[in-house]
Order: C-alpha cells, then sequence, then structure tokens
C-alpha cells in the first residue's frame, strides 16, 4: 500500500519553473495643485501629498482645496482666553459673539487654588466659502 | 531668465529617472555610436515629443510594450536617456485650482487642466487638419498630441 503511495506520490509531482516578470497595469496618477491666485514663486511653500486611495480628479481637487484651506487657517494663529469650559476638545470650532470662528487646536489651562481656572484656547481663524 | 528657471533648469539636469509614455511604435534607429538599435518617441509630458529613444541593452523587462504604456527613462553617463524598464504609475494630467483668500473667506476662482494627451486622430480631424487637401491626405491611425483642453499641438507619427 505505502509502495502505491510512493509511485503516485512521485507520478504526481514536477517542478516548474516560471520565467519572465509579472505582468501589472500602470497606475494612473492624478494630480491636483491648489494655489493661492496672483502669487509670487519667492512666496511659494509647497507641500506635496500623495495617497494610493485617491481615485478620481474631484477626489484630488477637494483634498488639494481642503489643504490649502487649513494651512491658510493655520497661518492666523488667534488666542483667546476663557472661563474653563471641559466640554471643549481639539478640533472644535469656537463662534464669537461677532460672528468670528476659531477652531481649536491647542488647549491650556492653569489650576490653582482659590482661583477661577482660565482656558487660554490657541487656534486658526475659520475660513468660509 | 529668472533665478527660478534656472534653478528648475538645474534641478532637471540632475535627474536621473523619469516616467514617460511610449509615443511611438518601436523602429531600428542609428545610434551615435554606431550601432542598430530599437529606439521609439517617448512622451514625457512637456510639449515637445523626446524623440528616437533607444531602448537599453541587456533589458529583459520589456518584452513587448505598445504606444501608451508607462516607462522608465534613465540617464546615461553621456546624459542622454535610454528606457530602462517599465513603469508602475503613469503621469496624468494635471489640475491647477486657484483660490483667492480675503479676510476669514476663500473662494475658488478657477480650475484650469493642464498637460497632454496623445490619441489617435478622429475622422472629422482626419478630414479638416490639413485645410485645402481635405479628407485623404492623412492615414487612419495616426496619433496627434493634444492639450488637455482639446487644442491640437502635433501630429506625433504615422506609419
Amino acid at each position: 500500500m505505502i509502495g502505491i503511495l510512493l509511485i503516485m506520490m512521485s507520478i504526481g509531482s514536477a517542478q516548474y519553473e516560471v520565467w519572465g516578470t509579472p505582468y501589472d497595469y500602470a497606475y494612473l496618477e492624478k494630480q491636483s495643485v491648489a494655489i493661492e491666485e496672483g502669487l509670487e514663486y519667492w512666496l511659494e511653500n509647497e507641500k506635496e501629498i500623495k495617497n494610493d486611495f485617491i481615485g478620481t480628479h474631484d477626489q484630488a481637487d477637494t483634498i488639494a482645496v481642503t489643504e490649502l484651506i487649513w494651512e491658510k487657517s493655520l497661518s492666523r494663529p488667534r488666542r483667546i482666553a476663557i472661563e474653563d469650559d471641559p466640554a471643549l476638545e481639539l478640533g472644535d470650532i469656537v463662534a464669537l459673539p461677532d460672528g468670528r470662528k476659531i477652531l481649536v487646536t491647542a488647549l491650556n489651562k492653569k489650576i490653582k487654588r482659590g482661583e477661577v481656572p482660565t482656558l487660554i484656547i490657541d487656534g486658526g481663524k475659520v475660513m468660509t466659502a | 531668465m529668472s533665478i527660478r528657471k534656472i534653478i528648475d533648469w538645474a534641478i532637471q539636469e540632475t535627474e536621473w529617472q523619469k516616467i514617460g509614455n511610449i509615443a511611438s511604435p518601436f523602429y531600428y534607429y542609428y545610434d551615435y555610436a554606431g550601432h542598430w538599435v530599437w529606439a521609439c518617441d517617448v512622451d514625457l509630458g512637456n510639449e515637445e515629443v523626446l524623440r528616437c529613444v533607444p531602448v537599453a541593452a541587456n533589458n529583459r523587462e520589456i518584452i513587448y510594450a505598445e504606444q501608451g504604456r508607462a516607462v522608465t527613462l534613465s540617464r546615461l553617463g553621456n546624459g542622454k536617456w535610454v528606457i530602462t524598464g517599465l513603469a508602475k504609475s503613469l503621469k496624468s494630467t494635471v489640475h491647477f485650482i486657484y483660490l483667492s483668500f480675503s479676510d476669514d473667506m476663500y473662494q475658488i476662482n478657477r480650475k484650469v487642466l493642464r498637460g497632454y494627451v496623445i490619441r489617435p486622430l478622429t475622422y472629422g480631424e482626419l478630414g479638416e487638419l490639413i485645410a485645402p487637401y481635405g479628407y485623404g491626405t492623412l492615414p487612419y491611425g495616426v496619433q496627434g498630441k493634444f492639450r488637455a483642453d482639446g487644442t491640437f499641438l502635433e501630429i506625433v507619427e504615422w506609419y
């Protein structure tokens, strides 16, 4: 029985050699550039983002515009001091009574005995369309 | 010439690898060293197609490549480009989005599509391109280079 099995094994086995390189399609790169109008070349500060999961030009457009607005927002830093509010988190948008909006990027507070804690909010100005 | 252009040019000169796509069928080309080699035209995304780019010797990767395939180009010591393999990605047209910012507002002013497309000419274009002669002057399958907005630039090749 074992002899028969061994013969079957040897008949059924073979060694294969695959030549050549695997064939694959090339990926088409979708590129979008969001830039401020009328910028001098020496004012340019380029940031490149690459992502394999961006499929269409529309998606790339949205990401490029959002990133530019984000950078622009961070370039206009704002700091406000308010009475402590534990509900605030990073990434929140604080609306001031005069209509201005500030995106929270950092929160600081000093807690001292006998004092009302003051919350220092650092952030950038929110841009709207 | 601005400093920017000089810097861009200097960066370009130091590049040793590029990605392009094949813009013509392969043909025999008598190179500067006096050898007959396989070559083809390669589109690098610039206005001009790079002509007569030889396929590097001892290249085992390119067994078959057709028009539009992405290839990698390497620069030899003498500054000439050769095709050294197949590329994993291919550059496409580029969207430029111009925005303007005021106090706390942004506005998308315009979107411009830049880049070049190589494709066979349509029947209509074959009939209209060479104005006084009309249809029949250019053969079927002739390839044309167009700007992303559809403006015709040049005829790349024909058989």
